[in-house]
């Protein structure tokens, strides 16, 4: 599975670029209803359908969406979907992001809320081999280390360890660099890459980054701040239902792979499996707060995102960045 | 195929055109109100220029450094290439179908391997900008070392010329106006391939060019920068372009004529 | 002595068609002839096949064994190259035949003056010269390897009365400097009657020789023949044949 193919995301930045990327924004995405009486809505994907969209289509095929009166069409995305931007204006009412994105997005304009979080410890890793000795982020030195530059956490990464002689070079999406050099170390995500790097005969370690402090909400659910302001009913609906989605998925995801295996047929059973497992033990599923998330933690990020240069300082409101699960 | 003749019209109707898309673009933005985040208007993406104008130099520079090293190697390969084709119809039968295989084959498929074998870095990226823009050079060099004027060939042959003379007196100079075709051609190319390799293999410690700045910019919602970066990548494409022209009108007029 | 020597020949492109046939004929050292006859009658390849650019497909074309023995060849456009000046598609055919020496050097600028092109023409290309000094620069091209034999393909056809006339008579002067043994393909009588001491003309499908005939011209001929009652009858008589050789 590659999570970054870089040529696709070359076509998206063109078509960003060219303004055809995203529906009209009046486009009455949130306004329609079906024959049945139920509202349409959409939620917009932030990568091919796999399992940290698994709550989300745990929630449609169980019916959950219905039951609150909602119609939900889901659209995969890809490499470079401009899931903040369409949704900020509107072109889909709903979207998935990683926590980061928000007061990023926020910061250029485009205001959009997270109103649920499923995975609560951030998933972002670095995968290193046991053989390179390497224990903690700390001890990262000696190594090529492959990760998307730019990124909130990478910048992170920088900022917070003095990655002695590390050579970082671009990350291309796929662990074969990785699995032929023993002194290769790369980003990775924990439901993901290290199932496939131990398929292949790896002894891998996961270097989690919010060992060092770094640790945004992954698999949010957001929509814009117009949105929220204007239909708090609807808002409310769609995030009860996901959360019901979430929490069944997570306790009972078979169902719910199958499904994902026949929308995106790269995915094999077995990480998916071994997915939904990873995912359930960063989740706070088997609590009330389920969901929830703190002004405290989106604070942090906002201030570290700030301390990396990557937002001005009170550009982003951190309150502004979340709303309470209802 | 003749192409125009350099006057200030070949200056002054592309600068008209840039204008009045620059009003366009402005008067766009006015009329919709797209969001900036989609896109920015002109002043904003000037303003971001001007703001990283030392930045996106260096960035600018070292993406042109490898795109014209990577377009000197396709156009020495292209030509070899070609000559080689030229020589025998069975090797340029055989060949062929593999040359294209050059304008096909998805970068991100080869980039691995092409890592593999030259590491992360420049060498790796001017091996990507050689893969895009050798194959022009290869098909208008080789039509043109075949194209041989059939009565200037009987000229050769009456005066018992050797092949070796014929390639070097006869095909080979009347090939150049198609290879500066085919350099035209990829002299675009280069520069996205530059760019393309940037994103694979490019961006090791120090030596950012502006496919890490485009990447950057993108997965910092930055739309302004992803346009100044743009901006910069057309502007190289230009520059390159243009020097290319001018240098083949500088020194291949002989073989280049108009009209 | 004969120059040119045919016996036997047959030339065919598809196993179906004969192009030309001719079973005898022998061309003396110095003559200008001139072949005429219809498109396709193979008056081309019969010439090609003396340069020997083509090989007949059965017998031989024989050029006599004179240690200097060689052909030029006039084509029908100049055929210059374009990228060469003047003077360096003059230099070609010796380039070719090895390092140029200052001497050949000197050859080349006389061969050029000779066809009548001034000094600042020398360093022009071909797209800066009229058709008339284009075909000048072949013609000088022809003469620099100082042949003894001469093919010209139809060479002035492309250009207009006046200047076709000015361009015969200065070949003759060359000829007479030269004394080349000529073979010289035209579809225009009045021109190879001026020319040439002997017409030959041929017939199409298969390609043969029906007329040998002399020109009962003296030399050195001055324009005014052709406004000679006796030159317009002898091209009547090869018009004759011509129209006779079509129409069978």
């Amino acid at each position: 599975m590659s999570r970054y193919s870089i040529a696709l995301m070359v076509g998206c930045l063109l078509m960003l670029a060219t303004g055809c990327g995203s529906e009209s924004a009046d486009s009455p995405t949130a306004g329609g209803k079906t024959p049945e009486g139920l509202r349409k809505v959409q939620l917009a994907l932030n990568w091919f359908p796999e399992a940290e969209h698994g709550g989300f289509y745990a929630a449609k095929l169980n019916g959950f969406y219905e039951e609150e009166g909602l119609d939900v069409e889901i659209i995969p995305g890809g490499p470079g979907s401009p899931v903040i931007q369409q949704v900020a204006r509107g072109a889909v009412s709903f979207g998935v992001a990683t926590a980061d994105q928000v007061p990023l997005g926020r910061a250029q304009g485009a205001n959009v809320v997270a109103t649920f979080a499923a995975i609560d410890q951030s998933p972002r890793c670095f995968l290193v081999h046991e053989e390179s000795g390497i224990k903690t982020l700390e001890e990262l030195k000696n190594v090529t280390l492959a990760m998307s530059s730019g990124r909130a956490f990478s910048e992170y990464l920088k900022k917070h360890v003095p990655l002695t002689k590390v050579r970082i070079v671009p990350y291309d999406g796929s662990i074969a660099a990785f699995l032929r050099d023993k002194n290769f170390a790369q980003q990775a995500y924990e439901f993901s890459e290290p199932f496939l790097a131990k398929e292949e005969g790896a002894n891998v370690r996961v270097l989690p980054i919010r060992a060092i402090g770094y640790n945004p909400y992954a698999s949010l659910l957001i929509t814009s701040d117009k949105l929220a302001k204007e239909d708090a009913e609807l808002v409310a609906a769609m995030t009860q239902a996901t959360r019901k989605g979430w929490q069944t998925y997570l306790n009972e995801p078979r169902k719910t792979n199958e499904h994902l295996q026949s929308l995106n047929p790269e995915l094999t059973a077995g990480v998916l499996d071994f997915g939904a497992k990873a995912i359930r033990k960063l989740t706070i599923v088997d609590q009330p707060t389920f969901g929830q998330m703190t002004a405290e933690r989106w604070k942090t990020l906002v201030d570290q995102l700030v301390e990396i240069e990557l937002i001005p300082k009170d550009a982003v409101s951190a309150d502004a960045c979340f709303q309470e699960t209802p | 195929m003749s192409e125009d003749r350099f006057s200030w019209r070949t200056i002054v109707l592309p600068l008209l055109v840039l204008v009045v898309t620059i009003i366009l673009w402005e008067v766009i933005i006015r009329v919709s109100g797209l969001e900036p985040y989609i896109l920015p208007g002109p002043g904003e993406v000037a303003r971001t220029m001007w703001q990283k104008k030392e930045a996106l130099l260096g960035y600018t520079l070292r993406t042109g450094m490898v795109a014209v090293s990577g377009f000197a190697i396709s156009v020495v390969l292209g030509v070899v290439v070609s000559l080689l084709f030229s020589q025998s119809a069975i090797i340029r039968q055989s060949g062929y179908p593999y040359a294209i295989f050059f304008q096909t084959v998805p970068i991100v498929a080869v980039a691995p391997l092409v890592i593999a074998i030259c590491g992360y870095g420049a060498l790796s990226v001017i091996v990507v900008t050689t893969m895009i823009s050798l194959f022009p050079i290869i098909t208008s060099t080789t039509t043109g070392l075949i194209a041989v004027d059939r009565g200037l060939l009987d000229l050769f042959r009456l005066n018992k010329a050797s092949r070796w003379q014929i390639l070097w007196k006869l095909q080979f100079p009347g090939a150049i106006r198609y290879l500066l075709t085919g350099m035209k051609t990829s002299a675009g190319l280069a520069v996205v391939g530059a760019i393309v390799g940037e994103f694979f293999a490019g961006h090791s410690s120090g030596h950012q060019g502006l496919g890490y700045f485009i990447l950057v910019s993108q997965n910092q919602i930055s739309t302004a920068s992803l346009f100044a970066g743009t901006i910069c990548s057309t502007l190289l494409g230009v520059v390159v372009f243009t020097s290319v022209t001018v240098l083949g009108r500088l020194f291949l007029r002989r073989w280049v004529w108009e009209g | 002595m004969s120059a040119i020597q045919f016996r036997d020949i047959e030339k065919q492109f598809t196993p179906e068609s004969v192009v030309v046939a001719i079973d005898r004929l022998e061309i003396p050292a110095g003559q200008f002839v001139s072949l005429v006859g219809p498109s396709g009658c193979g008056k081309s390849t019969l010439l090609r096949m003396v340069a020997g650019v083509d090989d007949p497909s059965r017998g031989e074309v024989t050029l006599s064994d004179s240690e200097h023995s060689q052909c030029a060849f006039v084509f029908q456009d100049a055929n210059l190259i374009p990228w060469r000046t003047a003077q360096e598609n003059v230099r070609l055919p010796l380039e070719l035949r090895g390092p140029v020496t200052a001497e050949q050097r000197r050859t080349i600028d006389q061969a050029i003056e000779m066809v009548g092109l001034r000094k600042e023409d020398f360093r022009k290309f071909p797209r800066m010269l009229s058709g008339g000094m284009r075909m000048r620069v072949s013609l000088a091209r022809a003469m620099v390897t100082q042949p003894n034999v001469l093919l010209l393909d139809e060479p002035f056809a492309a250009l207009d009365d006046l200047l076709r006339n000015q361009l015969n008579e200065q070949l003759l002067e060359l000829w007479y400097q030269q004394n080349w043994t000529s073979l010289f393909v035209t579809h225009n009588v009045p021109e190879a009657v001026f020319l040439s001491q002997r017409i030959l003309v041929m017939h199409a499908r298969p390609g043969r020789i029906v007329a040998d005939l002399e020109v009962p011209f003296e030399y050195p001929r001055k324009p005014l023949l052709r406004n000679d009652p006796d030159f317009a009858r002898f091209c009547g008589e090869v018009i004759a044949k011509l129209a006779g050789v079509t129409l069978v």
